[in-house]
C-alpha cells in the first residue's frame, strides 16, 4: 500500500510540475534550455506475451537533444518500477524523428499472484534498459509521439524452498534466479 | 529511394530481424546448491553417541539440573554437560553427541534421552567420560528418524549424517527432482520428556516431555504417554503406552500425579500404579501451547499463541487442585507471549517471552504480585530451586540469585555461540 502512495505521489508530482513549466524556458538570458515532459503508455512484447508499461520523463530540450528522468511501470512477467535516465537526438533535418535511450534500474513490485506460491520469495533491483526511435506528430504547442524500441529487463529472485527431511538440521535450500528479459518496446506518447 | 521513407523502412526492417533472430528470446538461469547426503549405519551412529570435546551452545532447547551439573539440551545435536558448582561460574565440560535429542531426564548414575525415535540410556558417573549403554529401539515411534525403511539391523540401517553442498547453475527450465535426503518427510520434533521430583533424580524445565517418578520413567508423545520400568536404570521397559490425545506438549509430576499439558487443556493423571497411569480429570482451555506445574493446591499453567499450537491466546491460568477431580479455575493473568514456569515456595517464575522473566508473589494466587521483571531476554525456560533459577534465554543460559527477592542479582551467563 506504501508503494502505491509513494508512486502516485511522485507521479503527480512529476506532472504538475511539468505542466506547470510547459514550454517555459530556463530563466536566464535568452536560454536556448526548455522544460518539456513526456507521459508514455505502451506495450511491451516477447517471449513471455503482452504486458503494459506507463513512463513519465521530465527533462530538458536543447536545440535537437532532450534529456530527462524518467519513472514508469513495467508490467512484463514481475510488476516492477524502472527509474531511468532518456536521452533523445533529433536525427535528420525535417523529419520529426528521433531516436531515444534509457538506463536505468528496475525496482520490484511483485505482485502475491507473481510470487512462486509455496517458497518464500524476494527479488532485488536489476538493470532498465530501453533504445529505439520515435515519430513526433505536432499537435499546436505538444506532440504527440509513437515509439518502437528494444528493451531489456534484468531482475533476480532469491528463492527458499525450505526443504523438508526426516532428520535434521534439514539443509535451507536457496536459490537464486537472474532473468533477463528481451521485449520490444511500443508506446504512445504526448509531450508537453 | 527517397531518404525520407528510407528511414522508417530501415527502422521496420530491424524489427522483424528482431523478430526472427530470437533477439526476444528471455533467458533465465538458476544457481542453487545440490545437497549430496552422506550416511552411516546405525551401528557406527550409535558408537559416536558419547561424551566428547565441548560445544558451542547455538540452539539450544530442554534443560535438566542434575546436582552440580546442568544438562542443556541442544536441539537435535546432543547435550552440553556443564558444571555448575559455582553458579557465577558455570564451565561447559564435554558435549554428549545425540542425532535427534531434544528431552533427557537424569536418575542415579544414568542420563535417558531421546534420539529421534529411540530412548538411549548413558553412563554419566564420569561426566567427562559419558557413553551409551542401552538402546531401546523405537521407543518412540511418532518421532520418526533411522526406521524409515523396512531395516531392523543397525548395521543395515543407514542414518543421514551431514551433507556435501555444490553449487550448479542450470537453465531455469531444467527439470530437478529433489531427492537430497534419504528419505525426505515432515520430522517431527516432539519428544518425550523427563522430569525429575523424586529422589536421586533432579529437575527438569516445564517444558519438558520426559518426567522420572520413584522407579518410572515417563514421557509424552504428541498423543501418547509412556511409562518405562527404569528400575534396572540401565535397562528402561516399556510398561505401558496410553493414547490421550493430541497435540500433547508436556509432563510435570508433583507427587503421585502426573500433570499433562496440551494445546486443548491440562490432563491429571494419577500414579498410584507406577506402570500404569490413569485419567483423573481434564481441565480444557482454548487452543494454545501449554506447559504446566503444580503445588498441592494450585496449578500453573502458561497459554501462548504461535508456532504449531495455532492458538491467540496469551496468559497465565492459575486452577484450583484441591479436588483432583474437578480441577477448576481461580483467575487469568494477560501475558505477553508466556513460556515455561516455575515456583519455588511462594515465588512464582514466569518465561514471558521477549519480555524477559517476571518473578511473582504467589502467596495469593487471586492477586499474583509482580515483583520484578527481568528484562533483556527472550525466555524459553526456567528452573527455580533453592534460590538460584536457571533461565533458558535464545542468546543463552542465565543464572539469578533470587535469595533475596528485593535485589535478584545476574550470577552468570553462558552465551549461545552465533
Amino acid at each position: 500500500m506504501k508503494k502505491h502512495w509513494i508512486l502516485a505521489a511522485l507521479f503527480s508530482i512529476s506532472t504538475i510540475t511539468a505542466i506547470g513549466q510547459t514550454g517555459a524556458p530556463v530563466e536566464g538570458k535568452k536560454s536556448k534550455f526548455s522544460f518539456a515532459a513526456i507521459a508514455n503508455v505502451g506495450l511491451l512484447e516477447g517471449e513471455k506475451g503482452s504486458d503494459g508499461q506507463l513512463q513519465l520523463i521530465n527533462g530538458l530540450k536543447y536545440k535537437s537533444w532532450f534529456g530527462g528522468i524518467g519513472v514508469g511501470l513495467d508490467y512484463y512477467q514481475f510488476r516492477s518500477v524502472p527509474l531511468f535516465i532518456d536521452v533523445r537526438k533529433h536525427i535528420i533535418k525535417g523529419i520529426p524523428l528521433s531516436l531515444y535511450a534509457d538506463a536505468g534500474i528496475h525496482f520490484p513490485w511483485v505482485k502475491d499472484g507473481e510470487m512462486a506460491g509455496w517458497y518464500r520469495t524476494t527479488f532485488e533491483n536489476g538493470l532498465y534498459l530501453d533504445g529505439g526511435a520515435s515519430y513526433r506528430f505536432p499537435v499546436k504547442k505538444h506532440a504527440l509521439l509513437l515509439s518502437a524500441g528494444y528493451s531489456v529487463k534484468k531482475m533476480e529472485e532469491n528463492r527458499n524452498t525450505g526443504l523438508m527431511c526426516i532428520w535434521g538440521d534439514c539443509p535451507e535450500t536457496l536459490e537464486r534466479l537472474r532473468y533477463q528479459l528481451r521485449r520490444i518496446s511500443i508506446k504512445a506518447g504526448w509531450m508537453f | 529511394m527517397k531518404k525520407a521513407s528510407f528511414i522508417p523502412l530501415c527502422i521496420a526492417a530491424f524489427f522483424v530481424f528482431l523478430f526472427l533472430s530470437g533477439c526476444l528470446k528471455d533467458k533465465c538461469t538458476s544457481t542453487y546448491k545440490i545437497f549430496s547426503p552422506v550416511y552411516k549405519t546405525l551401528t557406527q551412529v550409535r558408537s559416536g553417541m558419547k561424551s566428547g570435546m565441548v560445544q558451542p551452545l547455538q540452539n539450544t532447547g530442554k534443560i535438566y539440573q542434575y546436582g552440580q551439573y546442568i544438562f542443556l539440551n541442544e536441539i537435535n545435536k546432543g547435550i552440553h554437560v556443564i558444571d555448575n558448582s559455582d553458579p557465577g561460574a558455570p564451565k561447559s565440560i564435554s558435549f554428549i553427541t545425540i542425532p535427534g535429542n531434544v528431552d533427557l531426564a537424569v536418575k542415579g548414575n544414568y542420563l535417558y534421552a531421546d534420539s529421534y525415535s529411540d530412548l538411549v540410556v548413558f553412563d554419566i558417573r564420569t561426566p567427562t567420560n559419558i557413553i551409551a549403554k542401552k538402546f531401546v529401539e523405537k521407543a518412540f515411534p511418532d518421532r520418526g528418524g533411522f526406521y524409515w525403511s523396512n531395516a531392523t539391523n543397525p548395521d543395515s540401517i543407514m542414518v543421514v549424517v551431514g551433507y556435501n553442498e555444490r553449487d550448479t547453475t542450470v537453465a531455469c527450465e531444467t527439470y530437478r527432482r529433489w531427492t537430497s535426503c534419504a528419505n525426505c518427510s515432515f520430522a517431527d520434533a516432539s519428544g518425550i520428556s523427563f522430569s525429575a521430583a523424586a529422589p536421586q533424580t533432579g529437575q527438569g524445565g516445564s517444558m519438558a516431555r520426559f518426567t522420572i517418578v520413584g522407579n518410572y520413567l515417563y514421557g509424552v508423545s504428541t498423543s501418547q504417554l509412556k511409562a518405562f520400568d527404569i528400575n534396572n536404570a540401565a535397562d528402561p521397559l516399556l510398561s505401558s503406552t496410553k493414547n490421550i490425545g493430541w497435540s500433547i506438549e508436556t509432563i510435570f509430576p508433583f507427587k503421585d500425579k502426573l500433570f499433562i499439558g496440551s494445546a486443548s487443556g491440562m490432563f491429571i493423571y494419577d500414579i498410584a500404579t507406577p506402570s500404569n497411569p490413569s485419567l483423573l480429570s481434564q481441565f480444557s482451555h482454548v487452543r494454545s501451547c501449554d506447559p504446566v506445574i503444580a503445588d498441592d493446591v494450585n496449578a500453573y499453567v502458561t497459554l501462548r499463541s504461535g508456532t504449531q499450537c495455532q492458538g491467540f491466546t496469551n496468559q497465565l491460568e492459575v486452577l484450583n487442585i484441591t479436588n483432583l477431580t474437578q480441577p477448576s479455575l481461580i483467575k487469568t493473568y494477560p501475558m505477553t507471549n508466556p513460556h515455561g514456569l516455575s515456583k519455588d515456595g511462594n515465588t512464582l517464575f514466569i518465561c514471558d517471552g521477549k519480555d524477559g522473566l517476571k518473578v511473582y508473589n504467589a502467596a495469593d494466587v487471586k492477586n499474583l504480585q509482580l515483583l520484578k521483571t527481568i528484562t533483556g531476554l527472550d525466555t524459553y525456560d526456567v528452573i527455580a530451586n533453592k534460590g538460584i533459577a536457571l533461565v533458558v534465554a535464545k542468546d543463552g543460559l542465565y543464572q539469578f540469585d533470587y535469595t533475596d527477592l528485593t535485589n535478584i542479582k545476574q550470577l552468570s551467563k553462558i552465551n549461545l555461540s552465533k
